[in-house]
């Protein structure tokens, strides 16, 4: 009954990731080759597969966390005021306990109220940034800068293994076990969802509840690479986020095509392509903007092009099937 | 006579309770308050400065329920900037003085909320994703536009009015003039023109009003354009009070709209009052609250980002909940 | 044939929605004073006829005249042009508009005085169309506070306003009560007699043949016939609108009501807001329960209360065998309750995805194995095993969903269910709706198989003829409240149904 059948529009993104990855290449005269920056580039990849481990969970339903950034830094800054003399390990505990508390916040928030998430996420952003900034306008330098105990996580090896452990965990949640399942039919039509017996509500709060707690966790990966805090610290995190899954071919409107893979191709697709547009001349934050702006909407456009054109081909294929039963049968379908 | 006879719409009566309902619930929170405070709210110049405050945030109010009838689009949001801007730069460097100001901002704003709606009409994608992309690119063209300033000038600063230029807008009776020509306005085209009518329709239910004959696209665009106009507004309005208007990234333009945005929401819980003068009173209501927060202590800046934040969540609710009462 | 003027005549009519053919060559004639009615089974393609005549949708192929001229509307503007008034099936109103504005939206440029409209005579004259035909409906009120008879006379007023030279009704007496359905068949006997041309639907053929002059029966979109003078009565519209073919075969061929002696529901006291209250019945295994009504009685929230969509304000559901009540769809599911909905685009299916992935989702729990993992051979092993048990006619389970008839879509929705272990309640609403007679005749073989093999289950039918057909007893309520329940025998009838309803 499995008819194979090449899904072209899992393959477009990364086509076009490979596409780009040449273009940049060449502008940044080889410099994005360099043994130096491709280490670069992965080190720093890390954090935000780890944010985006979480994310997968709420894109699958159709819904987005846009409070992961500002979860980022009040999980870090919290964290970091109770046990931040005790070392790396600690802290990362309390990162991750912080970070679930505020994504059980979003969760149920948007579960109970049923309100937009988009909306309700960025006012959380709002109000958290706000919240930080009360703290960071009262401390003397403005900044928190971590101690040895804290910045001897910032190594390959260990940073490794939890990305490792982690990745398989949500292999897992969310490819093998029924609460990925359920996650993705929520996004793929949620009445439908709830009406075969699955607890939208329950799947709902547990979902933003992994995303905040892998915000949490990946606070510390960020954190270290420049050795501690400001106000600043997490902001733009949920976009580059957002803008790596949609590269990776993850839908807008989550569903069934959410898949793993598609956010470890995309995240490093999308740090690879940041550090070669940084290391283009005369390229500002501006032009910087501008351009993963553009990127996002080429790759929403393509998939949604090809997503169309695969659902004509099976129509066009049923069609002539029906219509070769009926000279088989005539008038008995 | 029960509760029910009286809000009925069939008398006049029932009409006007229906829409002082409102009112006076703020007006007795407000009394509440000014207990607390020990009667400066209620001072004459207490009461205008909640008025004054309350103004741009209403107009971005407005300007947000006519953009957002189809979705969330936070590129209005990044237009409102850069619309401020022009409008900036078409006073200080053409000379235009008010026409310069008002027509920059406002002409800026509709061609630019045209082209995202346009966008989001043609690709069918969500809004809020796409309002995001379009949001991310206009802040780049503010952010170029603010480094493009720091590279010509000594300062780095970014265009601004000088300290005379057209500040008669932002002084009573002016502005209460403003105020109040855009709820007239708005009123005449909500309750009294075949396009309001029509909005209405579209925004409450576009299937149906398409089965009755309404061109809904044409609708829709109509809207966008008189949302964006009332954005330009407040842009200009904006910038005439503060003289410059800052340029943001990574989407913090959300933010500059966030009064605005919480003053629609909470409106959104007013049903049985009209929807424009319920958009001015919810914008009065935020704005009490906030300079009541203040007579109790709270710094300015910082804090009231924290309460606004909470604020938009609640009131988020609040809305969520008429709306599926309703149905 | 009458020698009354035509009026309207459509000559071929086609459309298609991706495989289904909704409409296949229909023609039509309506002619002026006479009263025409449109017969067909659920999904025969009458609606999709009607939105075409009305201009909401364009057909595929085919050509309209009105009075002669050609006639291709662009929207529903040029119906009213063209003085066609109608009256949809779903509601066609605003809720957030007051009901003068809805009465006169899409029409108000006679109110135009320069840039404004003139409110004060909206008000007026809606009021006065209002109280021309009789009806009672405040016309400041926002209609979405309205119940739904005052909002459908609304829609009538609005169709009316056109002065129709033809008037198109679809299912409009359905949400009517006994009195204003009178006041309605006043309005178009005044209207035959003007010399308007009407065109109406109605799931009741015997109001159909009351009323109508000409009928015209529709069959899996294709015209079945068209029948007029001594033809219209009611057993030779019936005779038309299923077709010889299946005839016999289609429902139960027994008269006796049949039931296992053990009770698998038992349903006291429930209510669900306004829609129904306190009702009360048994269902036990083995039987077939039919909860008949008119449009807003209330039978598919009763329904969905059941299995534990909608909330119940009183009363409850239990299951005795499981001891186990009934107040989530998850728990209804885990106690071996189903539910398939009416809607089946919009609730039953996910739509953007596969066949696969439509079959596995009510199985995920059963699916997974002892250390919670579903494997992806098991997973589709299931899915293979539906559609192949089922019948689904398609190219592989990894097809998208959208690309199925809408029978073959019907068939993944009760299949999915189907293929669960230790299902024995099972609840649909409407299950042949929008589906051809051949997976119709399907359904019902299935239902009768089901029966047999001990499963309590209940049919919620808007169409009399399915529970007569079908059930054991019928359920019937009547504004929401329990109105009499019927045991099948020899002989029982649409009209003794209809009595309890009315």
């Amino acid at each position: 009954m499995k008819q194979k059948k090449i899904n072209w529009s899992e393959l477009v993104p990364l086509a076009l990731m490979i596409v780009l990855f040449i273009v940049l290449a060449l502008f940044s005269q080889g410099k994005l080759l360099k043994a130096k920056a491709i280490e670069s580039i992965l080190n720093q990849s890390i954090g935000y597969i780890i944010g985006a481990l979480g994310m997968l969970f709420v894109m699958s339903m159709g819904q987005v966390d846009m409070s992961m950034g500002v979860n980022v830094c009040v999980s870090a800054t919290v964290a970091w005021l109770l046990v931040g003399d005790y070392g790396w390990f600690p802290m990362l505990i309390v990162c991750c306990i912080v970070g679930a508390l505020i994504g059980a916040v979003n969760g149920i928030l948007s579960a109970v109220f049923d309100v937009d998430t988009f909306m309700i996420t960025i006012a959380m952003q709002i109000g958290l940034r706000g919240l930080i900034n009360v703290y960071f306008q009262n401390s003397e330098t403005g900044r928190i800068v971590f101690a040895k105990n804290i910045l001897a996580f910032d190594k390959l090896p260990i940073k490794l293994t939890i990305l490792i452990l982690f990745t398989l965990l949500v292999v897992y949640l969310f490819e093998f076990h029924p609460f990925g399942y359920r996650c993705r039919a929520i996004g793929e039509n949620v009445v439908c969802a709830h009406e075969s017996g699955i607890d939208v509500k329950k799947t709902k709060i547990l979902a933003f509840m992994l995303a905040g707690f892998f915000g949490g966790l990946a606070a510390l990966f960020l954190c270290c690479r420049t050795g501690g805090m400001t106000r600043e610290t997490g902001t733009g995190f949920e976009m580059r986020i957002l803008l790596g899954m949609f590269l990776g071919g993850m839908p807008v409107g989550g569903g069934m095509d959410s898949r793993i893979y598609k956010l470890l191709i995309g995240i490093p697709g999308i740090m690879i392509i940041l550090s070669g547009l940084n290391m283009i001349k005369g390229v500002g934050t501006g032009e910087f903007q501008l351009v993963e702006a553009l990127i996002l909407l080429a790759i929403l456009l393509l998939s949604r092009v090809i997503k169309q054109a695969m659902y004509n081909r099976d129509i066009v294929a049923m069609a002539k099937a029906l219509s070769e039963d009926e000279k088989r049968n005539p008038g008995n379908v | 006579m029960n509760a029910k006879a009286l809000v009925n719409t069939d008398t006049w009566y029932g009409r006007l309770i229906n829409q002082l309902i409102f009112p006076v619930i703020i007006a007795v929170i407000v009394l509440i308050m000014n207990l607390i405070t020990r009667g400066r709210m209620l001072s004459g110049n207490g009461l205008y400065q909640i008025f004054v405050s309350s103004i741009l945030n209403a107009i971005i109010g407005m300007a947000i329920s006519y953009t957002w009838s189809t979705g969330p689009d936070f590129a209005v949001a990044a237009a409102y900037i850069l619309a401020a801007n022009v409008g900036i730069i078409a006073t200080m460097k053409l000379g235009l003085g008010y026409f310069g100001l008002f027509g920059g901002s406002i002409l800026t704003c509709v061609v630019l909320q045209l082209i995202s709606t346009w966008l989001r009409i043609k690709l069918k994608l969500p809004s809020w994703v796409l309002g995001m992309a379009i949001c991310l690119i206009y802040e780049a063209f503010g952010v170029m536009y603010s480094l493009w300033c720091t590279k010509q000038t000594v300062g780095g600063a970014l265009i601004q009015l000088g300290p005379t230029d057209c500040k008669g807008i932002v002084k009573f009776p002016a502005d209460f003039l403003l105020w109040l020509g855009v709820i007239i306005v708005l009123m005449l085209i909500q309750n009294k023109t075949t396009f309001g009518l029509n909005y209405r329709a579209v925004s409450s239910n576009m299937e149906v009003a398409e089965h009755m004959g309404i061109n809904s696209r044409k609708t829709i665009y109509l809207g966008v354009t008189i949302g964006a106009a009332l954005m330009g507004i407040a842009g200009a309005f904006n910038a005439a009070s503060a003289n410059l208007v800052n340029t943001t990234s990574n989407l913090g333009s959300f933010g500059q709209i966030a009064r605005g945005l919480a003053a629609w929401l909470l409106s959104s819980g007013m049903r049985r009052m009209d929807p424009v003068l319920s958009i001015a009173l919810s914008s009065f209501a935020i704005s009490a609250l906030f300079v009541f927060l203040t007579y109790l202590g709270v710094p300015q800046g910082t804090w009231m980002s924290f309460f606004l934040g909470m604020f938009i969540v609640v009131f988020l609710c609040l809305a969520t909940r008429s709306n599926k009462k309703e149905e | 044939m009458s020698e009354k003027e035509i009026l309207f005549e459509a000559r071929g009519i086609c459309k298609s929605f991706g495989p289904t053919r909704a409409n296949q060559d229909v023609d039509i004639t309506l002619r002026a004073g006479e009263i025409h009615a449109l017969a067909g089974e659920n999904g025969s393609g009458k609606s999709t006829l009607i939105s075409i005549l009305c201009g909401m949708q364009k057909p595929d192929a085919g050509e309209m005249f009105v009075k002669g001229q050609p006639y291709a509307p662009k929207s529903p503007l040029d119906a009213y042009a063209n003085n066609i008034g109608f009256v949809v099936q779903e509601l066609g109103i605003i809720n957030d508009l007051p009901v003068a504005y809805n009465i006169y939206l899409g029409n108000l440029e006679r109110y135009k005085q320069g840039p404004v409209l003139n409110t004060t005579s909206i008000f007026r004259d809606a009021k006065a169309e209002l109280e021309k035909h009789g009806f009672d409906v405040p016309v400041r009120e926002l209609a979405g506070n309205l119940p739904v008879e005052k909002r459908k006379l609304t829609e009538i007023t609005k169709a009316m306003t056109v002065e129709p030279s033809i008037l198109i009704l679809d299912e409009t007496t359905q949400a009517l009560s006994y009195d204003t359905r009178h006041k309605l068949y006043g309005i178009i006997e005044e209207e035959k007699k003007k010399g308007t041309a009407i065109l109406f639907v109605t799931h009741d053929v015997e109001e159909m043949c009351e009323l109508a002059d000409v009928v015209t029966v529709l069959r899996d979109g294709r015209l079945a016939a068209d029948l007029e003078g001594d033809d219209v009565n009611v057993d030779n519209v019936r005779l038309k609108m299923v077709g010889r073919k299946v005839e016999g075969s289609y429902y139960r061929d027994d008269m006796e009501p049949s039931a296992l002696p053990e009770v698998a529901v038992e349903v006291r006291d429930l209510s669900h807001g306004k829609a129904f209250q306190g009702v009360s019945f048994d269902v036990n295994y083995g039987e077939i329960v039919g909860i008949c009504g008119l449009s807003d009685a209330g039978i598919h929230e009763l329904g969905k209360t059941i299995c534990g969509i909608l909330k119940a304000n009183t009363g409850t559901v239990y299951l005795p065998r499981k001891n186990k009540f009934i107040k989530s769809p998850k728990a209804a599911v885990n106690s071996g309750m189903a539910y398939v909905p009416k809607d089946r685009d919009s609730e039953a299916l996910m739509m953007g995805t596969t066949i696969h992935y439509n079959e596995l989702v009510p199985s995920l729990t059963e699916l997974a194995n002892t250390v919670g993992m579903i494997m992806p051979s098991d997973a589709n092993n299931l899915s293979d095993t539906a559609a192949i048990d089922f019948n689904v006619r398609c190219l592989g389970t990894n097809q998208a969903i959208g690309a199925l008839s809408g029978g073959n879509k019907q068939k993944v929705s009760i299949s999915r269910w189907l293929v669960k272990q230790n299902l024995d309640i099972l609840i649909m609403d409407c299950p042949t709706r929008g589906v051809d007679v051949g997976v119709k005749a399907y359904i019902y073989s299935l239902i009768k198989q089901l029966k047999e093999k001990g499963m309590a289950l209940i049919l919620v039918a808007d169409e009399m003829s399915e529970a007569i057909g079908m059930a054991d007893r019928i359920v019937v309520l009547k504004d929401g409240k329990l109105n009499g329940i019927l045991n099948r025998h020899p002989g029982l009838d649409e009209h003794e149904v209809i009595e309890v309803m009315i």
